[in-house]
């Protein structure tokens, strides 16, 4: 029996083993039984019994096949199949997802810059922050104030999860009510614009001369919270 | 000849593509619309809705006559009751909006009713949903009650009878469900399809006698395609 000869009966005994499985255990015994051959010929033996001397010391072919068979249990290669199908489906499933992962980048990039989605003069800038569950109102910009005088201004804000992957609350802006310091409640108009993580409201709001704050104020299902806005910090 | 790597084990190749396999769901969830579970989709409804504080289950109901695997969920804490929707899509489970009735102001009885349709139009089958929560122990007993418009306009409280009552559903108190101390309902129904319909909760006591009478203003529609 030639090694080509011993391989083929070991590796018919392999019932359990992959195609490349196989050929890693064939190619491990033709290697083991190359180098045992190159040691017989290094002591003296010709090529011939070098090559017959290696092959019987492998021992029964079919033996051996059924032992090495039994090292390979079909429940890891099946669990690997599963975990391969799974990534495939989650790999395909997420390309009709890639929106989710746009959007979470927009949440990155509105922390980073508040004023990306808007066009206001500097001198309107404000800086006041809503923490409302695990959702957040960052009010940004005050356009048209005028200190001492009645005026119309718009309150810029954004709102997004604390989370970049988190969601932020769809109507949040008409929960939200704001009043001034004397606590009259002021008409609102305005507009904006959301995604699912990321949204910006401009709102109108009517104000007096006596005015120096305007308080927003979110009261819904037990929950209290109120943001105070100096109108005295505008452009500071 | 060329010698072949050694291949890893078995195991340990199964054990890698498992921990890759988990690595890809866990990146998945926190981008996708989608949910591996009825329960995640109703959390992200929620965190699109805007209730921020832990709820528990207190009902589940198929809603075969939207979509086939559809469940609905009645969620409730101490300041709120929600309903909420599960649908089960190619690519995961899809939570709907949340809706949800705010139990931190003081009132006899908590409603809120919700109307699901498919298609968007009339002609497709519609189902109503009633929900809420009972908070005055006088009560025995509700009612949920559809009228015509004429009869719509009475303050919260008052309890006046309609003259033209469309349909009535009796709930006794049998039929509520109890979830930490408080009592909560859950009725589907069929909707009229006259848009003059009004919509009010009643309360009975014990002996009969109307307690609490409120018009459901925390009302929603929804559609799916």
């Amino acid at each position: 029996m030639d090694r080509r000869e011993y391989c083929r009966q070991l590796t018919q005994e392999l019932r359990h083993l992959t195609a490349k499985e196989v050929a890693a255990v064939r190619q491990e015994f033709m290697d083991h039984m190359e180098d045992h051959a190159e040691m017989l010929r290094e002591a003296g033996y010709d090529e011939a019994e070098a090559d017959v001397r290696a092959v019987e010391a492998m021992g029964d072919p079919v033996e051996t096949g059924r032992e090495i068979d039994k090292q390979y249990p079909a429940i890891w290669l099946w669990l690997s199949r599963i975990a391969v199908a799974v990534i495939v489906i989650v790999c395909i499933s997420a390309l009709f997802s890639l929106f989710g992962a746009y959007t979470a980048f927009d949440s990155l990039a509105i922390r980073m810059n508040p004023y990306r989605n808007v066009d206001i003069p500097k001198d309107s800038y404000i800086d006041y922050r809503m923490e409302i569950g695990d959702d957040i109102v960052h009010f940004i910009g005050l356009e048209g104030y005028v200190p001492g005088e009645d005026c119309e201004v718009s309150l810029h804000f954004n709102m997004y999860d604390k989370s970049i992957f988190g969601s932020v609350h769809q109507n949040l802006e008409t929960m939200l009510t704001f009043r001034t310091d004397s606590g009259d409640r002021i008409s609102l108009s305005g507009g904006g614009s959301s995604n699912e993580k990321v949204a910006h409201y401009r709102k109108n709001l009517q104000i007096t001369s006596d005015d120096t704050y305007i308080t927003a104020i979110y009261d819904h299902y037990g929950r209290y919270v109120a943001c105070t806005i100096d109108l005295q910090e505008v452009g500071k | 000849m060329s010698k072949m790597k050694p291949m890893p084990s078995r195991r340990r190749r199964a054990l890698r593509n498992c921990l890759i396999a988990l690595l890809a769901i866990a990146l998945y969830s926190s981008v996708s619309f989608y949910a591996l579970t009825p329960l995640n989709a109703v959390e992200y409804a929620k965190d699109r809705s805007g209730l921020y504080d832990p709820t528990e289950v207190v009902s589940v109901q198929w809603v075969p006559e939207m979509h086939r695997v559809h469940r609905l969920y009645l969620v409730e804490n101490e300041h709120t009751v929600a309903l909420s929707s599960a649908i089960l899509r190619v690519l995961g489970w899809e939570g709907s909006f949340v809706w949800a009735v705010d139990c931190s102001k003081e009132s006899p009885i908590h409603c809120g009713c919700v109307t699901m349709s498919h298609g968007g139009n009339n002609d497709g089958e519609r189902v109503l949903f009633y929900y809420g929560r009972v908070n005055d122990p006088k009560i025995a007993r509700i009612e949920l009650l559809e009228v015509h418009l004429q009869d719509s306009g009475i303050p919260p409280g008052e309890t006046t009878e309609f003259e033209n009552i469309v349909s009535t559903i009796e709930l006794p108190c049998e039929e509520w469900i109890t979830k930490n101390g408080r009592a909560y309902f859950l009725e589907k129904s069929f909707p009229s399809d006259d848009v003059t319909i009004r919509r009010y909760v009643r309360g009975y006591d014990g002996e009969g006698n109307i307690v609490h009478q409120e018009y459901i203003s925390n009302y929603a529609g929804v559609s799916w395609g």
